[in-house]
């Protein structure tokens, strides 16, 4: 395919800049959402190729990375279908970050483990915008759903998180809304 | 400001940079006020960091897999593109090209299948004369008599020239004078015992050879032949005679031909 791909040398660098620095960030997310390192890599790559072959198509100005997450999830989906193991936790880098949260000492296995029982929609939805900071307009668009659908997901996501974690506060979060205080 | 049920309407939306400017002015002012809200959104952010992070540093180093897609994408390009590359053809030079193709396949293929050049009109009345012998095969002026056949080809032939009597699978069965724009031929009919047939034109050899639609040579015999109503009829002469044969097929017809000029 890249021997017939006649891109100019402008889109050829475009793709670098826009598209190529964006590889961590996939494979990240592959990771957690493939049953395997190798899926994950597949994936990813597959999702590169998918996007150069169709990056005359990608419209300048809008999001690069939510277009590539897009691709990737369509491939995870058509490919490697839903997956319900994901690659060990144990491949966590965890001398890099804070192993629990303060408040509640769950510790960073606790909240893996919580995310992994999550169904697809809701870890893509939370890799798409507690993960990558992305706004809810660019979730929607890699998601292909509606904003609304984004937010009720994500909500969605986060109380079922917080119930596998037992955090009781979750139980008082639903009494302060009921009582209105 | 907001109260605490509002306050947690809009955590996520807050969370997540999601609200307007006004709103989140409300929550914030709720935040530093209400103790129990703060530690919930701390909660929240905390949860979500710790999730981001583990998420984010992998065991992994990415740099072989970003190196291989580079190179499977831009990294082809750029190396192999100009190798592969060559001057643009424009369409109209491939759209000639293509016509030339089909021009010169049409010159070596049609000959064959088709007619070329208009036959001369004795093909055409040699061609209807067979198809009415044919249906016409009880009539009284037939002779089917091989000694009598022969000796009415005397007139046609010289002393050294028979009319063969068979060839292939085809048997001479009769035989009958017919007249074509006021020239006599002896009209000679052979079958088969499957019930194919060929005819055998014999008549005086005229200023030139009457011009098929193409020629062709056989055992050193130069032929024309034309396709006139479903048959082949094929034409030649020799010293004196000018010989059609006329058959639904090629073969049949050139072999009917061939074994007159040769007996």
């Amino acid at each position: 395919m890249p021997l017939f791909n006649r891109m100019s040398r402008r889109q050829r660098e475009e793709f670098k800049s826009q598209a190529l620095v964006h590889v961590a960030a996939l494979m990240c997310s592959a990771l957690r959402l493939c049953g395997s390192r190798e899926s994950a890599e597949d994936a990813v790559q597959e999702t590169y190729l998918q996007a150069w072959k169709y990056w005359k198509t990608f419209k300048p100005g809008t999001s690069c990375r939510a277009w590539l997450f897009r691709i990737l999830f369509n491939v995870i989906k058509k490919k490697h279908g839903a997956q319900t193991k994901q690659v060990p936790i144990e491949d966590i880098a965890i001398d890099n970050i804070i192993r629990f949260i303060p408040e509640t000492q769950h510790d960073v296995y606790e909240v893996l483990e919580a995310f992994e029982r999550l169904s697809e929609e809701h870890r893509e939805v939370l890799l798409l915008v507690a993960v990558e900071e992305m706004t809810y307009k660019e979730a929607a668009f890699s998601l292909g759903v509606p904003v609304g659908t984004v937010m009720s997901r994500l909500n969605r996501a986060r109380i079922q998180l917080r119930r596998w974690l037992g955090r009781t506060e979750h139980k008082s979060l639903a009494d302060a809304a009921g009582k209105g205080q | 400001m907001f109260d605490c049920r509002r306050t947690r309407e809009f955590i996520d939306l807050y969370l997540d940079n999601e609200l307007e400017s006004v709103p989140t002015k409300h929550v914030a002012e709720h935040l530093e006020q209400c103790a129990e809200c703060r530690r919930e959104f701390e909660l929240m952010r905390s949860q979500n960091q710790l999730l981001a992070d583990s998420i984010k540093n992998q065991k992994y180093d990415i740099r072989k897999l970003a190196a291989d897609i580079e190179a499977a994408t831009v990294g082809k390009a750029a190396i192999r593109l100009p190798e592969l590359s060559r001057p643009r053809i424009p369409m109209w030079v491939l759209a000639l090209g293509c016509i030339l193709i089909v021009a010169v396949s049409a010159l070596f293929y049609l000959p064959g299948k088709m007619s070329l050049a208009k036959a001369h009109p004795l093909y055409q009345a040699v061609a209807a004369d067979d198809r009415a012998c044919f249906a016409d095969s009880a009539a009284s002026d037939w002779i089917r008599s091989q000694p009598t056949i022969n000796e009415l080809a005397t007139s046609f032939l010289n002393q050294k020239q028979n009319i063969p009597g068979s060839f292939g699978e085809y048997r001479l069965v009769r035989a009958r004078i017919c007249n074509f724009d006021g020239v006599n031929f002896l009209h000679v009919i052979y079958e088969t015992a499957g019930g194919r047939h060929a005819s055998l034109f014999i008549g005086h050899s005229g200023a030139s050879l009457p011009r098929g639609e193409r020629s062709k040579s056989a055992n050193g015999r130069s032929l024309q032949l034309a396709h006139v109503s479903g048959l082949a009829v094929f034409c030649a002469e020799d010293d004196i005679r000018l010989l059609f044969a006329a058959a639904p097929d090629d073969d049949a017809a050139q072999a009917a031909l061939l074994a007159a000029l040769n007996s």
